[in-house]
């Protein structure tokens, strides 16, 4: 390839990245109108000054410490049903567990499975709970399943593909030598897969504190719902002080998670994010699998074994959910009727221009909303990594101290919901696209910044090392030898987290910034379900779009 | 790679399309609610107004209706317009303090509910155009004076509020008042009292609120008079009452909803623990009301697509 050629694709993808965004800013700015809602500048900063008072008040404190238990708790059991619905449509998924070509009938059902873990995962948590709402009530189950859900369909396909990543030589070993297929799983692929199992779970819990406040929107309790009760009051000093308990929980999940993520095996959120395979370049599956050997003795990993059928337990006896809703004869009978209800599918009062407006609005918004997450990344990111050499004089100190900033600022941005942050977005900026994708904006942010920074961490350094020794100073060295291979992993968690950025344009559409989110919001608060049924069809379509057309993309520049 | 994908794709729909359309074959729709083993009594409120005062307001009530009739009565806190009426739908609650819209939304779903009490003002309730003062508008007599509201920005209280849009909507429309002829989309704030901090900021310009939480506000002196003006009242129209569930006999005895609408109509502001919960409610008593009295609300919805 010629130095021509090179330029030339950089500037396509150049081109390629600006066009859209181009198009996304130009749909979301109304022509000849305001852009910022400047009456609402004043609020803004009463708002932020209330931060600093914010209430602690004993009762009110109480109740905090209350929600917390049950984020917790939904949260714990929402997880634990995620991973038994991975486990096992993981195996199903995988070829590995299968050691010999399966039987066409048992094709058929892995590509149905398939399709409807797609299908599943493309429906955002709060949907699910408002559809769940409409046939279980107020029932705690509600917020359960609607992470299991969706938390589930993913993990399944993360952990059938770690099974088929993994060395197949023992189980085969074990096959061949007669054992029946459940014993050889057991023994042959299971302990090897543990660790990368457990670590998934972990990051997966991480997520599901986050989603689980989110549900707070219709209402299913916790801390998001108590947000959601002091944002209705506009008691922004209650706000502050749950939202202080969602980042000290965040903070210390997040620890636990990368604690013990880092002891089991060489695995971080940005692997999983990122589809972990890609992540092991350069080094031996061989020697991976010894350092995971080697560390599963981690006292973090034995303390976390030890508190967690316990934990589940308390989550599941304080939380007081109960299986019973599922099987009960309302419950068949509301199903049949939501189920009715929704069929048949009926467009949008407006038509067809109505739902392809709204399906534009929600992709220029996802648009203009990792954009702003990218600059945050930008920004921030480079800050937030930790320095490979310990520094040793003052100069270290002050980099230690950008780092605990830029770090602090991105749990925080991530912390808040981005509900609230839309509240707050619409304060300034009228309804619409913009105050939508602002506020996904920050939150994707918050998640990207980090899934970047741990990533650059983990770059190999001997090329650095090279131009070291070569004479050139160590800050150029750093950048000419991170840059180049830390922009493909840039680029794969972009387009990862654009594709959920899409998926949450439902959650600020339902408090009423654009998109088939307010579509939907609009049409639940009328109960129009025939309409429902087509806004699902049609984000799932999206989303399915979306996966396909970056999967192409990630291929086309890994070339 | 691709391709599988896209095949998998499109059995997935497939299989979506069986799934969905078996479920729209058997079920049979009818009677939910009515198998449910009589558990406590669930009551519930939209929340129109600051959560704090409906969970101060409601507990008590609670206990009044369990008082007067032997059951167990719970308040079930809820944090959105619809998730009232689908409380009310699938039997989790069957007693609602519901807004006009909303009762007639859950009667639609509910056939058979019925209101059976509504406040004094209930019946000629009113919705007030404000604005902030330095937005530079000046109050008007009639209808046709919301057409001075064009190029300015407004917001809406929740998406189903009687008081907050639908009616306010209405009468735009009967002034000549498109919300193409506004400044930025129309907001929605969520509740009357974010309305009306919104106006108060200056965030918004113009802001719809319901006038018996104008009044409550201003009472309590957590509105700057300094910074907002009242720009015009709106004729008056049916809004909030009190719906019970058509079951309500059946299931926690005969005479029950008799009981409480007796209890309701018979709370008297000179007796203390009776004036304690009238003025939480914002009224000096208890009328009887009838279905028929939300037909204008009806009628008003349908025209806005507001009712399926």
């Amino acid at each position: 390839m010629t130095g021509r050629v090179v330029w030339i694709r950089r500037l396509m993808g150049l081109l390629l990245a600006a066009g859209p965004v181009a198009w996304a800013l130009h749909r979301s700015l109304p022509p000849g109108a305001d852009l910022v809602n400047r009456g609402g500048l004043p609020l803004l900063g009463d708002l932020f000054a209330s931060a600093l008072r914010p209430s602690l008040e004993p009762g009110f404190l109480t109740l905090v410490l209350d929600a917390v238990g049950v984020t917790l708790a939904f949260a714990t059991l929402g997880t634990t049903g995620a991973l038994v619905i991975g486990l096992v449509g993981g195996l199903i998924l995988s070829d590995a567990a299968w050691t010999r070509p399966p039987r066409w009938p048992v094709r058929v059902v892995r590509l149905l499975l398939r399709s409807v873990l797609v299908a599943v995962r493309s429906v955002h948590e709060l949907v699910w709970a408002l559809l769940f709402v409409s046939v279980l009530g107020l029932d705690p189950l509600v917020a359960v399943l609607a992470i299991a859900l969706p938390f589930g369909a993913q993990t399944a396909q993360v952990f059938g593909q770690t099974f088929d990543d993994l060395p197949h030589g023992p189980l085969r070993a074990l096959r061949n030598a007669g054992a029946s297929p459940v014993p050889a799983l057991v023994y042959g692929l299971l302990p090897a897969a543990a660790p990368l199992l457990l670590s998934y779970s972990f990051y997966r819990f991480e997520c599901a504190i986050r989603s689980t406040v989110l549900l707070g929107v219709v209402g299913v309790g916790g801390l998001g719902q108590a947000i959601v009760v002091s944002l209705q009051s506009r008691n922004w000093n209650e706000v502050w002080t749950l939202i202080g308990a969602v980042l000290l929980l965040s903070a210390l999940v997040d620890l636990w998670s990368t604690r013990v993520r880092s002891d089991m095996a060489v695995v971080t959120c940005s692997d999983w994010s990122g589809g972990r395979t890609q992540h092991k370049r350069g080094r031996s599956a061989q020697r991976d699998a010894a350092a995971i050997v080697r560390r599963t003795s981690s006292r973090w990993a034995r303390w976390s074994a030890l508190v967690l059928l316990p934990g589940i337990i308390v989550a599941w006896l304080t939380s007081g959910v109960s299986l019973a809703g599922l099987t009960s004869p309302r419950t068949r009978d509301l199903t049949g009727r939501l189920l009715q209800d929704l069929w048949p599918p009926q467009l949008p009062s407006g038509g067809w221009q109505v739902l392809i407006g709204s399906t534009l609005d929600t992709i220029a918004m996802a648009i203009l909303a990792i954009t702003v997450a990218v600059i945050i990344t930008v920004a921030l990111g480079p800050w937030a990594t930790s320095p490979r050499h310990p520094p040793t004089d003052h100069a270290g100190l002050a980099r230690l101290a950008t780092r605990s900033i830029s770090r602090a600022v991105l749990l925080v941005l991530r912390s808040i919901p981005p509900t609230v942050w839309a509240v707050v977005a619409l304060l300034v900026l009228f309804p619409g696209v913009l105050p939508g994708a602002l506020a996904l904006g920050l939150y994707t942010g918050g998640i990207l910044g980090r899934l970047v920074a741990e990533a650059w961490e983990s770059i190999d350094t001997r090329a650095t090392d090279v131009l070291r020794h070569a004479g050139v100073t160590q800050r150029v060295a750093a950048v000419a030898a991170t840059v180049p291979p830390s922009a493909q992993q840039f680029l794969t968690y972009t387009l990862y987290r654009f594709e959920i950025c899409l998926r949450d344009t439902a959650v600020v559409g339902i408090v009423g910034a654009a998109g088939l989110g307010q579509l939907l919001a609009e049409n639940l608060a009328t109960f129009k379900y025939p309409t429902i049924t087509t806004l699902l069809a049609a984000s799932c379509v999206l989303s399915i779009t979306t996966e396909l057309a970056t999967r192409r993309l990630h291929q086309a520049t890994r070339n | 790679m691709i391709a599988t994908t896209r095949r998998t794709f499109l059995l997935g729909s497939a299989g979506l399309l069986v799934l969905t359309a078996c479920g729209g074959a058997d079920g049979s729709g009818a009677g939910a609610g009515s198998q449910r083993p009589p558990g406590p009594l669930g009551m519930s409120a939209i929340p129109d107004q600051d959560p704090e005062l409906l969970n101060r307001l409601y507990p008590v009530v609670a206990k009044r209706f369990a008082g007067d009739t032997g059951l167990q009565v719970v308040y079930r806190p809820v944090t959105d317009y619809t998730a009232v009426v689908r409380a009310f739908e699938i039997g989790d609650i069957q007693l609602a303090w519901m807004g006009g819209l909303t009762g007639v939304q859950a009667r639609a779903r509910v056939p058979g509910a019925s209101a059976i009490a509504q406040r004094d003002i209930d019946a000629d309730f009113h919705s007030l155009f404000i604005a902030a003062k330095s937005s530079g508008l000046a109050p008007f007599a009639d209808t046709a004076g919301l057409k001075s509201l064009a190029g300015h920005t407004l917001t809406f209280g929740s998406q189903t509020s009687t008081s907050g849009r639908l009616m306010p909507q209405y009468f735009m429309k009967q002034g000549g008042l498109d919300a193409s002829d506004l400044k930025g989309k129309p907001g929605f704030s969520g509740s009357h009292d974010a309305t009306i901090e919104a106006v108060a900021s200056g965030s918004f310009e113009v802001g719809a609120v319901n006038e018996q939480v104008w009044k409550a506000t201003v009472a309590a002196g957590k509105v700057d008079l300094g910074k907002v003006v009242i720009l015009w009242r709106t004729p008056g129209y049916a809004d909030y009452h009190w719906l019970a569930r058509p079951d309500l006999d059946q299931t926690f005895g005969a005479g029950t909803t008799g009981k409480i609408t007796n209890l309701l109509l018979g709370l008297d502001a000179t007796k203390p623990d009776d004036a304690a919960i009238l003025k939480l409610f914002g009224a000096r008593s208890f009328i009887g009301t009838k279905n028929a009295n939300y037909d204008q609300i009806e009628a008003v919805a349908k025209e806005q697509g507001l009712l399926a």
